[in-house]
């Protein structure tokens, strides 16, 4: 010990050590001081999402979690009010049909992409246009088919014309759940990039820019100073991707990240619980649909879909895996939809009807694919499914398959003999339907010509009072053809920390500038 | 000197009580594995959704769950009871069809020499290079899982030391009764292999199957974990530890005992394993 303190005296001078511990002092206060000034003017949110990203260009992309940030990036024509469903200016101060066939659009002046160009009336034909080019294969291209002419009238003035009349045409075009989502993009930008530049190099008019992407680990996104519109309260935003449920609650509890998507069920109470976080959940989530493949045996027998549809105790099902953030529907849309109609029921539970009605056929061997991990509590559900199913004749061989090769099998018509999806029906339009029950649709398994003609008519139907007659009496037409077996909505569930609070307004569409700050 | 004494035959005692306890879990989860769930309290496919999620202890319509219920309402006990038959049977057959052609390659390797050698050599090498796991998830993944391809899977991933061990060991036999060999050339090479070289060499490979078994267990959980295992109505154990991952905080008897069973498992076969070895190595038969 002796030698050692001498050691220590003799390294360094006595003077030395209170002048160094001062201004170390010092140094530590003021940079204390200065670290804690500049954060408290930068509001900062830390998103975990559940999924990675594939691309940011708005017309190629229309997966979820690219969504997510490009919603925060871009911005289109219109808008939906939360509370009324109706469609509401954006990028567009007004819209009007000028003739049946043609739709006129007014744009806002003095909106400005993030590197400083004005929009015009030219960006919007040029995104029009981009979408409809089949070369590039646009995500959107299917809803926007009925577009024959985009003209720009001048600066501010756009019109857009259809091959035949399409009241829907402007509700697809807008953000929440739209598939023909239309994020106005600048053509000059367009222009100068390449493909590969511009999935890695968002640029839009909306609240927020990319700051940095570092592809895999975390993606930062800065506030637009220009932004024409209200100055959202976070500054910026960081995101990060945290596929693994577990993980990605103990983030928020841990206060590693201060939003989680996809919050699962399991972990709502745990959330509930902590001192840091809340829950925020939304009614309007996605509308589970479980298809059946009626293009091919055994489904293409009437007889055999409804054994399927009254084998399931949906409601049970429901109830136990989702409990208060899940409801049955008798149709598969969502409540919020303007033509839903509530009148038609869910599928009563009767496997001895179901046994009665597959005599002689049974068993039934089916091979079939699912998902884990996509969709609320998808793998619980399937399991309960196929054991509902084997009650009365049914044998299921099931197999789990990555989300991204279940996709594609389902785009060519091969995903197996019934399979769920979601769909986001928040545009608020039954037309939505057509994306998994439309012949011409590539998600489709029903291949049904009366469905067809009736959605066709209503399709041109621009009385609102006639459109909604008609999509009641398809609605009755699904319903009694058992086409879809069972059908119900999720809550959205978010976590968030007590730091921020939001409404989610639209299940899915987290958008950062809703967010508020919250005193502590 | 007592002292050392004392404590070798208590380290006796210890290791005899540990193998008897070894010994018993493996008779008894044997027993399950043949009888499939005839012993399980429950059916292990019955769902309750009404009793999901349940810890241990918790009293349902049919009786007690003992080890609590899964994620949609099935007995944790009885689908472990249920389980053990997939696990040791899968793994049983492949290390079983791993063993015969690994030693049957490896004997005529040894016993013939020259290129046999080289190609052996070349696609053990080439074999024991790749990973085990990227190799099954790339077969499984491609062709849909099925008994069959999975007991075909892990014993492709196990054949290799069978096949080393049994070269090495040939090549010695045959050394050193060459001669003897010569004059017996009566039968065909099949023959000589079969009568006197297999029995010389069948005690390591004995104990080199036991270590395999466990491997092989291992292995089917890993793939069962990643959805890649055999397909069976109720859940195998490497399958439940998948699903209650996402349940690990709250209700962590989803993965808990399956996990132990897998662990129980393994570390009584490997017991076994090593007392077989003590028995059958000729330096330690003196000792004990």
């Amino acid at each position: 010990m002796e030698t050692q303190t001498s050691e220590w005296r003799t390294g360094m001078s006595f003077k030395a050590i209170p002048t160094t511990f001062l201004t170390l002092g010092l140094v530590l206060a003021s940079s204390t001081l200065t670290c804690s000034e500049a954060w408290a003017q930068k509001t900062v949110a830390r998103v975990a999402l559940s999924g990675g990203l594939d691309r940011l260009d708005p017309i190629m992309s229309a997966n979820g979690t690219d969504l997510v940030i490009m919603t925060q990036i871009y911005e289109t024509l219109l808008k939906l009010d939360p509370k009324t469903g109706e469609l509401k200016p954006n990028l567009a101060e007004s819209y009007r049909l000028k003739s049946p066939t043609v739709w006129e659009l007014k744009l806002r002046k003095g909106v400005k992409f993030h590197d400083g160009t004005p929009l015009t009336a030219a960006d919007v034909k040029y995104t029009i246009e981009r979408i409809l080019n089949k070369d590039l294969a646009s995500a959107h291209y299917s809803q926007l088919t009925t577009v024959s002419e985009v003209r720009v009238i001048d600066d501010y003035t756009v019109e857009i014309e259809t091959k035949k009349p399409d009241p829907v045409l402007m509700r697809r075009m807008q953000p929440i759940g739209g598939s023909g989502r239309v994020f106005i993009v600048s053509k000059a930008y367009y222009e100068k990039h390449s493909p590969e530049e511009l999935t890695n190099l968002p640029m839009g008019t909306g609240p927020y820019k990319l700051d940095k992407w570092q592809k895999g680990a975390s993606l930062t996104l800065v506030k637009n100073e220009d932004y024409w519109g209200e100055a959202p309260e976070v500054d910026e935003g960081v995101f990060t991707f945290i596929p693994e449920n577990s993980t990605r609650v103990n983030a928020l509890l841990q206060n590693e990240v201060d939003v989680i998507q996809r919050l699962p069920i399991a972990d709502v109470e745990r959330v509930k619980q902590s001192k840091n976080a809340h829950v925020v959940a939304s009614p309007n989530g996605l509308v589970h649909t479980l298809l059946l493949d009626s293009s091919k045996p055994p489904f293409n027998d009437l007889n055999v879909r409804k054994a399927f549809a009254y084998a399931l105790d949906t409601s049970e099902m429901v109830e136990g895996l989702l409990g208060e953030y899940g409801r049955v529907l008798g149709v598969p849309m969502g409540p919020n939809v303007l033509q839903f109609d509530s009148s038609i029921k869910p599928y009563e539970y009767d496997p001895e009807l179901s046994k009665k009605l597959l005599q002689g056929k049974t068993p039934i061997k089916l091979d079939t694919f699912t998902s884990d991990g996509r969709y609320v509590n998808d793998r619980d559900f399937y399991q309960v499914v196929n054991e509902q199913l084997k009650q009365v004749g049914f044998e299921i061989t099931p197999q789990t398959l990555e989300w991204g090769r279940f996709i594609n099998l389902m785009q060519s018509r091969s995903g197996g003999p019934f399979y769920i999806i979601g769909w986001d029906f928040g545009e608020g339009d039954a037309s939505k339907m057509n994306s998994f029950l439309q012949s011409s649709s590539a998600l489709s398994v029903t291949q049904d010509a009366e469905y067809d003609r009736h959605v066709a008519l209503a399709g041109e139907e621009t009385d609102e009072a006639k459109r909604t007659e008609i999509w009641k009496q398809v609605q009755k037409y699904l319903h009694d053809q058992y086409f879809v077996a069972a059908v119900w909505q999720a809550s959205s569930l978010y976590g968030f920390s007590n730091k921020f609070d939001w409404v989610a307004n639209f299940g899915e569409n987290l958008a950062l500038s809703e967010f508020k700050t919250v005193k502590q | 000197m007592t002292e050392a004494v004392a404590r070798s035959i208590t380290r006796l005692r210890l290791n005899r009580a540990v193998l008897a306890l070894a010994v018993v879990v493996l008779v008894v989860l044997g027993v399950l594995a043949i009888t499939g769930d005839a012993f399980a309290p429950m059916d292990p496919a019955q769902q309750s959704l009404r009793a999901r999620l349940k810890p241990p202890g918790f009293e349902g319509r049919t009786g007690i769950h003992w080890l609590g219920t899964d994620a949609v309402g099935r007995d944790i006990l009885s689908l472990i009871v249920a389980g053990a038959c997939p696990a040791l049977l899968v793994s049983g057959l492949a290390v079983a069809l791993a063993g015969i052609i690994g030693v049957l390659v490896g004997m005529f390797a040894g016993f013939r020499g020259g290129r046999m050698v080289d190609l052996l050599l070349y696609v053990t090498n080439i074999q024991l290079a790749f990973p085990f796991f990227l190799l099954a998830v790339t077969i499984v993944g491609i062709v849909r899982p099925s008994v069959s391809l999975v007991v075909f899977v892990i014993a492709l991933g196990c054949w290799v030391p069978f096949a080393r061990v049994a070269y090495s060991e040939t090549i010695q036999i045959v050394e050193q009764e060459y001669i003897e060999a010569v004059h017996v050339m009566q039968g065909t090479t099949f023959r000589i292999l079969l009568r006197h070289v297999l029995p010389n060499i069948l005690p390591n490979i004995i104990v080199l199957a036991t270590f395999a078994l466990g491997t092989a267990i291992v292995m089917e959980s890993g793939l069962s974990f990643v959805g890649l295992g055999v397909p069976t109505r109720t859940p195998t154990w490497g399958k439940m530890l998948s699903e209650g991952r996402d349940y690990m905080q709250t209700a962590w008897w989803l993965t808990i005992f399956p996990g132990f069973a897998i662990f129980l498992l393994v570390l009584a076969i490997n017991i076994c394993g090593e007392r077989l070895r003590d028995i059958t190595d000729p330096k330690l038969m003196g000792r004990s």
